[in-house]
């Protein structure tokens, strides 16, 4: 029978509390998201529509009818004459996504490449075409040196060829170089001269962005900018643009391999402020702007439009916070917000209460800035926080969380070895949670110190009757021989009553590996059981790096709750997350 | 049962029951406006031959169910399914097909538009380019060297 309590996704585990579900589905996913509705047949024609009485039909009825068709009939009616071509591009190339490892993508670029060769040549050209039709657009490369070379260079033969003096992977480099800049070059000249009607604009390619390109971008009509993960390998600023008129942007910018002492600030300062006017939303990941003046601004940077800030894994300072979240904003919608500084923390504690935000996450240790800006505002839904003093947070964050009515995920993460009772009494006392993830000691390598008090935190959590996750990371337990430390539980997989045979002889490493398996399963079943048994609406349980999906509708028949216990081993990274992983923040 | 009448861009006035009339959203939204009317409604845009043709297809479907506004999946979107009665009425001349199409869309009758654009749509569907000229009588203005670029930039095309 399928439940419907379906198995929660391995990313839940990294994303219940942090909504890196939004970076992801925003940003990695883009190519994945709703397609923009392609443009009327008017808005593209370029002049070409003559004759028929079927393209006399104004526009948004052919839209209407070529809905209906599908790539194949599309195609077709692309042959039939120029302005039916016009009439399907619209539909073909309203969404595109170019990579340099696809013949689609170079095909679609060595045509936006003429057009924009065209178009510099002479300005007043106005023939129809495809540059025209393009709505969104993501450029996303997945870089295969060797199946991608190989295929489309024959680089193999290259070195010897062409360049006997240089190794293979010189000569992979040179190619690759000018291949990028012809590439880069040919999507900034796009940019620039040819798709006025581009609406989004995906950055996800790992080729190094350049002045060229965003100073291409800023001069766009592009209303949407998601640069996901993209990398610089020089500092630059984009020039000031003050008609650019972007509504949303996604700024994920890093340094390249390599790259250590190229500082992002300046480049994202400057975009920031080329799109300052008339930005509505804003979710900056991995940036760091330590030191902003905001009186080097005249006049002063402010962001009227501002609706919703997401800032992830990003570190401002304080002053340039107070420019993104003025008070003097009254229309701002805050919802998410990330820090990771105590100069962030201190301005937010006086500002104190912001009456839209829901989403709290605290990067560094907790300190007192945060406990009191946390504390006035009782209506978050999800809180993180990493706590290095047991006084602050029994004295002032866990008694503050009980009066928290709509909290409903929380993550903690301890830095000593040990998470003291009270504070475990006191997170049983927030009752609106229903996703709960705790862990404590090395949050790095492969070091698991905290032991993880199980029968005490069944006791704790047995009023958290909401609760449907449940996560415990880094969690290790007592060696079922004596001798060794819980530190080594995951190292020497020791089984309680040992294998037999002799160590040494063939097999009996994977016998004992398979034996420890096997009994830390069961063990795992039975705390998760444990769990289960008062927490009524529990759906998932991960720990000792074991995940446990509750079937509900299964487990209600007595006697077969545990075999319906499904357990799965942790398959990547992520279910293993440690403290300093950007992925968990 | 009340009546109203309509007067069609050429003059001629057409008597209709008001339940069948209010299958144009234009019309029902006048109606609402203006309370009794007792002159005939003018409707500018559209001839005798094709606002008696509308009538009779509003007369057929009078006693529809409304839409489901919220039901734009992809799936339903990509249907040129039309009933067997809708069928028949669409079987008219390219000319008349086009007229209706533009009345439905004046009148605001949705699922006359639908109808109407399934019609052409079907008229496209599975059909060759020469099919889709002769179809439409449409002029290949194409050099065969640049059919041989359209046929390449259809292979790029996304779905």
């Amino acid at each position: 029978m399928p439940s419907s309590h379906a198995l929660k996704h391995a990313s839940d585990v990294t994303t219940f509390v942090t909504d890196q579900a939004l970076y992801t589905k925003t940003l990695c996913g883009a190519h994945n998201a709703k397609p923009i509705h392609p443009l009327w047949f008017s808005q593209v024609c370029g002049g070409s529509n003559t004759g028929a009485s079927l393209l006399q039909l104004p526009s948004e009825l052919l839209d209407h009818i070529t809905e209906l068709l599908s790539i194949a009939d599309l195609a077709s009616m692309a042959l039939v004459n120029t302005a039916c071509r016009q009439l399907a591009r619209s539909r073909q190339f309203a969404n595109i996504h170019l990579s340099y490892t696809t013949p689609e993508a170079s095909g679609i670029r060595n045509v936006l490449a003429d057009e924009s060769a065209a178009r510099m040549e002479n300005p007043m050209i106005s023939s129809p075409t495809l540059g025209v039709c393009v709505r969104s657009l993501t450029v996303a490369s997945v870089i295969l040196m060797d199946s991608f070379f190989v295929r489309w260079w024959k680089l193999e033969d290259l070195p010897s060829l062409f360049m006997p003096e240089v190794s293979r992977e010189r000569a992979i480099e040179l190619v690759a170089n000018n291949y990028f800049d012809v590439y880069v070059r040919n999507l900034s000249d796009a940019l620039r001269y040819v798709l006025p009607n581009l609406e989004i604009l995906r950055w996800e390619d790992k080729v190094c962005i350049t002045p060229e390109l965003m100073n291409a971008i800023t001069a766009s009509g592009v209303r949407e900018l998601e640069m996901a993960g993209v990398f610089v390998d020089r500092e630059f600023v984009v020039d000031e643009r003050p008609r650019w008129g972007l509504r949303r942007l996604v700024m994920d910018i890093q340094r390249a391999k390599g790259c250590r002492n190229v500082n992002t600030a300046p480049l994202c300062m400057s975009i920031l402020k080329a799109a300052a006017q008339t930005l509505e939303e804003l979710e900056w990941v991995n940036g760091e702007v330590t030191r902003f003046d905001a009186a080097e601004f005249d006049p002063p940077l402010r962001f009227p439009q501002l609706r919703s800030l997401v800032l992830q894994n990003t570190e401002i300072d304080s002053e340039l916070l107070e420019a993104l979240i003025s008070e003097n904003n009254p229309q701002l919608r805050l919802r998410i917000l990330t820090v990771a500084s105590s100069s962030a923390s201190e301005y937010l504690s006086r500002r104190g209460h912001i009456d839209t935000l829901q989403v709290y996450h605290t990067l560094a240790p907790l300190s007192p800035s945060d406990a009191v800006f946390i504390g006035a505002n009782s209506q978050l839904h999800k809180l993180t926080a990493p706590c290095a003093s047991d006084s602050l947070v029994l004295g002032t964050l866990l008694p503050t969380l009980t009066d928290f009515r709509h909290l409903t995920n929380l993550y903690l993460v301890w830095d000593s070895k040990t998470i003291d009772i009270r504070a475990l009494e006191s997170i049983g006392g927030v009752k609106s949670l229903t996703h709960l993830w705790l862990s404590a000691g090395t949050q790095s390598g492969n070091i698991h110190d905290w032991v993880a008090p199980h029968d005490a935190m069944v006791t704790a959590f047995c009023q958290l009757q909401k609760l449907r996750v449940l996560v415990f990371t880094r969690d290790t337990y007592e060696q079922p021989l004596a001798g060794e430390p819980p530190e080594k539980y995951y190292i020497l997989r020791q089984h309680p009553d040992g294998v037999e045979g002799d160590e040494g002889t063939p097999g009996f490493q994977q016998r004992s590996e398979a034996a420890w398996e096997l009994w830390h399963v069961e063990e795992m079943r039975r705390v998760a059981s444990d769990y289960a048994d008062v927490l009524e609406r529990l759906e998932l349980v991960f720990l000792g790096q074991l995940e446990a999906n509750v079937r509900q509708e299964w487990w209600k028949e007595p006697g077969k709750r545990i075999d319906d216990w499904c357990f799965g081993k942790a398959k990547s990274r992520a279910w293993v997350p440690s403290g300093r992983d950007k992925s968990i923040m | 049962m009340s009546e109203i009448k309509l007067l069609s861009s050429d003059q001629a006035t057409i008597t209709v029951q008001k339940e069948v009339a209010e299958r144009s959203i234009l019309i029902k939204n006048m109606l609402e406006d203006v309370g009794e009317v007792t002159e005939a409604i003018p409707i500018p845009n559209v001839n005798e031959s094709v606002l008696k043709k509308v009538i009779e297809w509003c007369e057929h479907h009078k006693g529809d169910p409304p839409a489901q506004a919220d039901d734009d999946s992809d799936s339903r979107k990509k249907s040129t399914d039309i009933d067997e009665w809708d069928q028949k009425f669409m079987q008219v001349d390219q000319e008349m097909l086009f007229e209706i199409i533009l009345a439905a869309n004046y009148l605001d009758i949705k699922p006359l538009l639908d109808v109407g654009c399934k019609t052409v749509a079907n008229m496209i569907k599975g059909k060759s380019p020469d099919e889709i000229r002769k179809t439409f009588n449409i002029q290949n203005d194409f050099t065969p060297e640049e059919e041989e670029q359209i046929r390449r930039e259809n292979e790029w095309a996304e779905e």
